[in-house]
């Protein structure tokens, strides 16, 4: 294998006192979809975010493209063609849907002609956006959120592109057209994926390479096929996983 | 009735200098979530940079009134900006990720500073300034030889006021330092992961805060013939007033309170007692902030998700 796009080693962080990262090794090869998958509160959300130095690693080293990216401030790290659909979405919801894009765009300060392709190539994928454009993000429903947020990352033109649970809240066929989406943006432009999932049987099938993160460490990697097969993450995240799509009791 | 009229416009033109810095004060509440208690001294600073600069256009022999109101607007802009962007940088800007209160304390730290160092530089009299502006227009000539008169000044108050706000909000709304300032204000982590420095922008809000404050500096001054250095307490607890009233972080609030707070007080001055006028504008306060805590414009903290 070349050098991977994204190299991560030995990477350390916590929130406060709670130590989310333990010295987690994760490559991410140029044209590869990445899945990464574990139970709630296992630090995948924790693990995208540290990687724009939100918090910052406390040991460890995050490379990128062969640049080490570990202490650069967040804002450069945004310019340097990664972009983030994070947890929770995190829409402007005080700014209509253009806006929100523009956001996006403006994280890379790309031409004219290059913001209205990526704009295109945007309402393309989700032409549901282009009815709400003039829209306020905070009116749109969960599954439009989550088309805006990943449209909002497409729109700094990544090389990178990291989406935090794409599929949560979305009903199975608005899911599965993000995930063909996905699909179709790797296959077309080669876009490099990491993808976060909680509900991993999708998430999985889609990728190429997988890793499972369990408190704060990858436990197991393997190629998206092989993970699908091994009976301990039939049984921790496909099964189970079915199992919190129902409602929470109590 | 012509009275009345008479303090309609009195009260318009003082609410335009308090919309003015309530502006200031609404724009670091939104993007940082303190209030900047130094904002009312940086209105004074602006007064004292526009007098010192028409003195120094007056004396190298300039006479085109409109020439030195121009160039002494412009550097008592920037000369008070730059003030705005050091205080935030020296007195805000460490204490960020303290406590939620440090910045405030540190705030009013700050407008002693500034008071005192108007005081001490510029001595504690008051510094008054022969009418620039002369002149005006009677409106109306009332049988009981009531006039109501519209004056070049307040004529110059208010245009200029018109202007700035245009420009103001064409700049929020249209340009992307207002977008990365309107982002900053709604989500700063998720701003910071689309390439916007945070920092930067907060310094920007500082700038384009002061700079607004120090045109109501120069509009007051225009208008009353005269600045102190303790003019910027009470004017500065006003436009705050007026900020709370609109509605604290609403852009548009802010004006519109600042305007209310002018009415209320000239009109109060003109029927009851000019000694209670203070009474009446801090009264609005506490019971906006009783009955009606988010402000007239104002939105409750609860966002959908």
């Amino acid at each position: 294998m070349n050098a991977p796009l994204l190299a991560i080693r030995g990477l350390r962080a916590s929130y406060g006192k709670i130590e989310a990262l333990k010295g987690v090794d994760l490559d991410i090869a140029a044209g590869e979809i990445v899945t990464l998958i574990g139970a709630n509160g296992a630090g995948k959300s924790t693990l995208m975010m540290t990687i724009f130095g939100k918090p910052r690693a406390r040991a460890g080293r995050i490379v990128y493209d062969g640049r080490d990216i570990t202490s650069v401030p967040t804002h450069h790290i945004a310019r340097m063609r990664i972009a983030q659909s994070p947890e929770g979405r995190r829409i402007f919801p005080r700014m209509s849907v253009a806006e929100n894009l523009q956001m996006g765009a403006d994280a890379t300060d790309g031409t004219p002609a290059e913001r209205a392709a990526s704009l295109d190539k945007v309402v393309t994928l989700f032409p549901r956006l282009k009815e709400r454009m003039t829209q306020r993000g905070g009116t749109l429903s969960g599954g439009e959120q989550q088309m805006l947020a990943i449209g909002r990352a497409l729109m700094s033109r990544p090389r990178l592109l990291m989406l935090d649970e794409p599929s949560l809240g979305l009903a199975p066929l608005i899911a599965k057209q993000i995930f063909d989406a996905i699909r179709v943006l790797n296959r077309q432009d080669g876009l490099t994926v990491l993808i976060v999932e909680q509900n991993a049987n999708h998430a999985l099938r889609l990728a190429h390479r997988g890793y499972v993160m369990v408190n704060g460490l990858i436990t197991l990697s393997g190629t998206g096929a092989e993970l699908l097969k091994r009976p301990e993450i039939r049984a921790a995240y496909l099964e189970g996983g079915r199992q919190t799509d129902a409602p929470a009791a109590g | 009735m012509d009275y009345f009229a008479q303090q309609l416009i009195n009260g318009l033109v003082l609410g335009s200098i308090y919309g003015l810095i309530a502006i200031g004060y609404t724009m670091v509440y939104g993007i940082v979530g303190m209030i900047n208690f130094a904002h009312g001294d940086v209105f004074m600073i602006g007064g004292f940079i526009a007098l010192i600069t028409f003195l120094i256009l007056v004396s190298i022999g300039l006479t085109m009134v409109p020439v030195i109101l121009l160039l002494a607007l412009l550097v008592a802009m920037a000369v008070t900006a730059l003030y705005g962007w050091t205080i935030e940088r020296i007195a805000y800007r460490p204490l960020r990720h303290s406590f939620r209160l440090a910045p405030m304390l540190s705030a009013i730290g700050m407008s002693f500073v500034l008071t005192n160092f108007a005081q001490v530089a510029q001595g504690a009299r008051v510094k008054p300034v022969p009418p620039i502006v002369t002149g005006g227009y009677t409106l109306y000539e009332g049988p009981g030889g009531f006039v109501v008169r519209l004056s070049n000044i307040q004529i110059v108050v208010v245009i200029t006021t018109v202007v700035l706000l245009a420009i103001f909000t064409w700049l929020v709304a249209r340009t992307r330092l207002g977008r990365d300032m309107r982002a900053c204000e709604q989500d700063q982590t998720m701003a910071a992961l689309l390439g916007v420095d945070v920092d930067r922008t907060i310094s920007m809000t500082f700038v384009i805060g002061a700079a607004l404050a120090a045109v109501a500096g120069m509009m007051y001054l225009l208008y009353y013939g005269l600045v102190d250095f303790f003019m910027g307490f009470v004017a500065g607890i006003k436009a705050f007033t007026a900020a709370v009233l609109g509605g604290i972080g609403s852009l548009p609030g802010a004006m519109l309170g600042g305007l209310l707070i002018g009415l209320i007080e000239t009109l109060w001055s003109a029927y009851f007692s000019v000694e209670y006028k203070d009474v009446a504008a801090f009264s609005i306060l506490i019971v906006v902030l009783i009955f009606l805590p988010t402000g007239l414009l104002g939105r409750p903290e609860v966002e959908k998700v």
